[in-house]
């Protein structure tokens, strides 16, 4: 695969391995193998990021550009499916997919970093690539002139010579832009156009400052202002600022490979996982973003990401963009609704089966913040109007559908309550499970909608077996009296006290729904089973009497088995009970013991 | 025989792959919540696994192809440590005792041979051969290449072999410097970091040694690993204690 991007290797796999269910194993350990024989590939963890899997089928979300360029140059092999499947990408390179790609372009020297951006035979092969990308999008004058521009001479030169030479990267960066810039401008000036108007003044802040954005000041002097949430395009594609936080935006001034840099590397020494700026350096934007493990740049496409060009102009100039690369982008946003609808509905009270033996964790934040961007895209391309603020935006769906107040009160009650840790209020456990079909049947357009209830309820009983702890036991009781959501049931099984037990529980009858059993002979495993035997509930929640229970466990037991129905077990995380003077064994089972499983 | 565990946040219905934890996987009983139908389906606690019934009863259901487990964040048990040391090393002793019965029920046969790193507790190297007439799991971490150090330590020296003795002595150390990298990371005080080090290694021998003997006892190889300290919990669990507590507290990650 001569030029092009960074995509080193390209797996398409069929849905078993949707990369929305799982990091696949099977096709990891398939790399493992072919490793072996090549050693020079990087490792799985490095690579994982240059690996596209495509889930055709049941699915079918859209090729994303890069590869639809590819496909359409005969530069990608599809290993699945007929010769003739109507989802394999045919025709001329639309503007769209040559500007993704000259897009990408721009990230590589970035994020490969200083080492081999002072190789000029790095340089000779990003400019070759380009070179190329604007012969084949029909750019062919841009492209000789380019290849006439003084400061460039080295591209026709052998390859051995120039990996030994020293390049200016600050100069060939600045170049590199350029080149870009004048393609892109070219490839969108030959299309009818139509103009995109900033969205409405609203005062840019001070940003909240963090670590990474103090070391940036201190290094660079860089301007950064948050301006008021914005879409970055017409696809749901790109989701890094989460609309209450808007987007700050770091406008890098003089040397753009300079201040790149320095912006990368401040949020990769002190990034929090899940910080993103925007950069806007020579004429473009970037998307800088650190996450759990790994610090990226994204180069937003002008063509593709126009909204978010317009917006974040601080001259506040309207934009011109082809009219067909508007329709292309809506094209392959439906497509991506259409399959993140099935995909909603498929998951809708139902959790997906991972192989031999996992538990599933759900971070319920991230949930709910991509649901309610889901929901802004989708009102965006139905009404052009970018409901930014989330009060707007749920006050215009209940308008739309009234069937769903109540599931849009709980959703923003709740994620208001994760984002300011605070308490969970006390109703709209079944929240995830109407998330759900609500994101299915709006993104997929069918009204009025089919909804549980969001505050649908299940019964619970509580199962504590106890024998000898009269004193524990008084605190776990305790603690469950202080339960958020109250037992339905609380049974005791009383495994052959000989101390006060009887007692301790009988001072409880009165706070608690309280049902004693009691089994002479001692087991663990045959008191259990009483419990499971007389419980009325249809769940059991087992806890033991040395454990003191916090506020909102049952409701969170609760929550979990509400999520879906085939979930048969709730765990939890066992945390240490701190006494006022902790034994050196104290101090091994807090740091050790508990909180493993 | 790896059971895995998802260490960090993985909003599966949403659309992000996030890295897999290796590692035992079950729920401990004083946190744990059942669905009667499915309490029903599986046939109940086995009465015959008397203290790793929790044990037991995670590794079947992680074995049926109806019913799924999940970690529910929120839901957050302080549990009480004992309060004596022959009540730790009974708790650890029993931990061990009754493992061989859970493994074996689990039907599961063949050779599987795991080397944990001490860094991030991931699988290192993995061989797994099928075909193993019995269930032989070995998982081996720097606390057993310690000791498997320190023994080949004691035959040279037992042999007169002074030179290897000495290679054999500085091998073992650089493992026990890794093995404590959990003790040294904690940040406690010298004194604190020996006897956080003691009891780690008395807890260590106690429960690998029962692990042993009980794999033994019910007819297949059982090496299992030593005990973790567990990798930072995700942010959404600290983010879920703060809610369930009510108000700020960065304990969750020192333990102390």
């Amino acid at each position: 695969m001569h030029g092009l991007s960074d995509v080193d290797l390209v797996i398409v796999v069929d849905e078993r391995f949707s990369r929305l269910d799982l990091e696949p194993q099977e096709v990891i350990r398939a790399y493992g193998r072919v490793r072996r024989f090549f050693p020079f590939l990087g490792k799985w963890d490095e690579k994982a990021e240059n690996l596209v899997f495509l889930s055709e089928g049941t699915l079918g979300f859209p090729l994303p550009e890069s590869l639809r360029l590819r496909a359409k140059l005969g530069r990608l092999r599809r290993l699945i499916g007929p010769e003739d499947a109507d989802w394999w990408p045919r025709g001329p390179v639309t503007a769209c997919e040559a500007s993704a790609e000259i897009a990408t372009l721009l990230r590589l020297p970035l994020t490969k970093g200083p080492v081999h951006a002072s190789n000029l035979r790095f340089w000779q092969k990003l400019f070759l690539k380009l070179l190329d990308l604007a012969e084949v999008s029909g750019c062919g004058d841009e492209a000789r002139s380019l290849r006439a521009r003084p400061g460039l001479e080295f591209l026709g030169r052998g390859e051995r010579r120039l990996f030994f030479t020293r390049s200016r990267p600050e100069e060939l960066y600045a170049l590199l832009l350029e080149s870009a810039a004048a393609i892109l401008a070219r490839l969108g000036s030959a299309l009818p156009a139509v103009t995109l108007d900033p969205p409405p003044a609203a005062a840019a802040r001070e940003p909240a400052v963090t670590p990474a954005l103090e070391r940036l000041r201190h290094g660079t002097g860089a301007s950064v202002r948050r301006h008021p949430s914005f879409l970055l395009g017409w696809t749901p594609r790109l989701n890094y600022f989460p609309a209450s936080d808007g987007v700050p935006v770091v406008t890098v001034e003089g040397c753009a490979w300079r201040g790149l840099r320095a912006v990368f590397e401040a949020l990769h020494a002190e990034g929090r996982p899940g910080e993103s700026w925007l950069a806007r350096a020579g004429g473009f934007l970037f998307v800088v973003t650190h996450q759990e493990g790994f610090t990226d740049v994204v180069t937003l496409d002008p063509l593709a990401h126009a909204p978010a060009y317009v917006a974040a102009d601080p001259a506040r100039a309207p934009r011109a963009v082809p009219a067909a690369v508007v329709k292309e982008q809506q094209a392959a946003a439906e497509g991506i609704f259409r399959a993140f609808s099935t995909l909603y509905r498929r998951n809708a009270g139902h959790v997906p089966r991972l192989p031999f033996p996992c538990v599933y964790l759900e971070d319920d934040l991230v949930v709910m913040r991509d649901a309610f961007h889901r929901m802004r895209v989708r009102l965006f391309l139905d009404e052009g109007r970018d409901y930014a603020d989330r009060d707007e935006l749920i006050g215009r769906l209940a308008a739309l559908h009234p069937e769903a107040r109540p599931f849009l009160a709980a959703l923003k009650a709740q994620t208001e309550a994760l984002e300011g840790g605070s308490g969970l209020p006390k109703d709209g456990g079944n929240v995830f499970r109407v998330l759900h079909q609500v994101l299915a049947q709006l993104l997929a357009g069918v009204s009025p909608m089919v909804l549980d209830d969001p505050h649908a309820r299940l019964g619970i009983t509580v199962g504590i077996i106890t024998r000898n702890r009269a004193s524990d036991l008084t605190e776990c009781l305790e603690s469950l009296t202080r339960q958020v959501r109250r037992p339905d049931e609380v049974l005791v099984v009383d495994n052959g006290s000989t101390d006060r037990t009887s007692a301790v529980i009988d001072g409880f009858r009165d706070r608690l729904p309280l049902t004693v059993e009691f089994l002479a002979q001692a087991g663990i495993p045959s008191a259990r089973n009483k419990v499971l035997e007389h419980a009325r509930h249809e769940v059991i929640a087992f806890t033991d009497d040395d454990c003191v229970l916090e506020p909102g466990w049952l409701q969170a037991v609760e929550r979990g088995f509400l999520r879906a129905d085939n979930i048969g077990m709730v765990g939890g995380w066992v945390c240490h009970e701190h006494t006022p003077s902790p034994s050196a064994i104290d101090t091994y089972y807090a740091t050790f013991h508990h909180n493993t499983t | 025989m790896i059971v895995e565990l998802p260490s960090t946040t993985s909003d599966y219905r949403g659309g992000r792959v996030r890295r897999y934890r290796m590692g035992f996987f079950h729920f401990s009983n004083n946190n744990l919540a059942l669905r009667a139908a499915c309490a029903r389906d599986l046939g109940g606690y086995d009465l015959a696994a008397t203290r790793s019934e929790d044990v037991e009863l995670c590794l079947r259901l992680a074995r049926n192809p109806d019913w799924v487990a999940l970690r529910e964040h929120g839901a957050v048990v302080r549990h009480k440590a004992r309060r004596t040391f022959r009540g730790f090393v009974k708790q650890l002793w029993g931990w061990g005792t009754h493992l061989g019965y859970a493994y074996r029920k689990t039907g599961l046969k063949g050779f599987h041979l795991y080397r944990v790193r001490t860094d991030d507790h991931q699988i290192g190297f993995a061989y797994e051969a099928p075909g193993f007439p019995f269930l032989a799991c070995v998982f081996i971490t720097d606390f057993h290449l310690f000791h498997l150090w320190l023994l080949l330590l004691a035959l040279a020296a037992a042999t007169g072999l002074w030179p290897a003795a000495g290679a054999a002595a500085a091998v073992a150390t650089w493992y026990l410097w890794r093995s404590l990298a959990d003790e040294r990371r904690a940040g406690f005080r010298p004194g604190e970091t020996a006897a956080l080090a003691f009891h780690h290694w008395v807890a260590n021998v106690t429960f690998v040694t029962s692990g042993v003997l009980s794999g033994l006892r019910h007819g297949l190889i059982l090496l299992p690993a030593s005990i973790f300290r567990p990798s930072t919990p995700s942010e959404a669990a600290e983010r879920a204690l703060r809610l369930a507590r009510g108000a700020p507290r960065g304990d969750l990650e020192a333990g102390k």
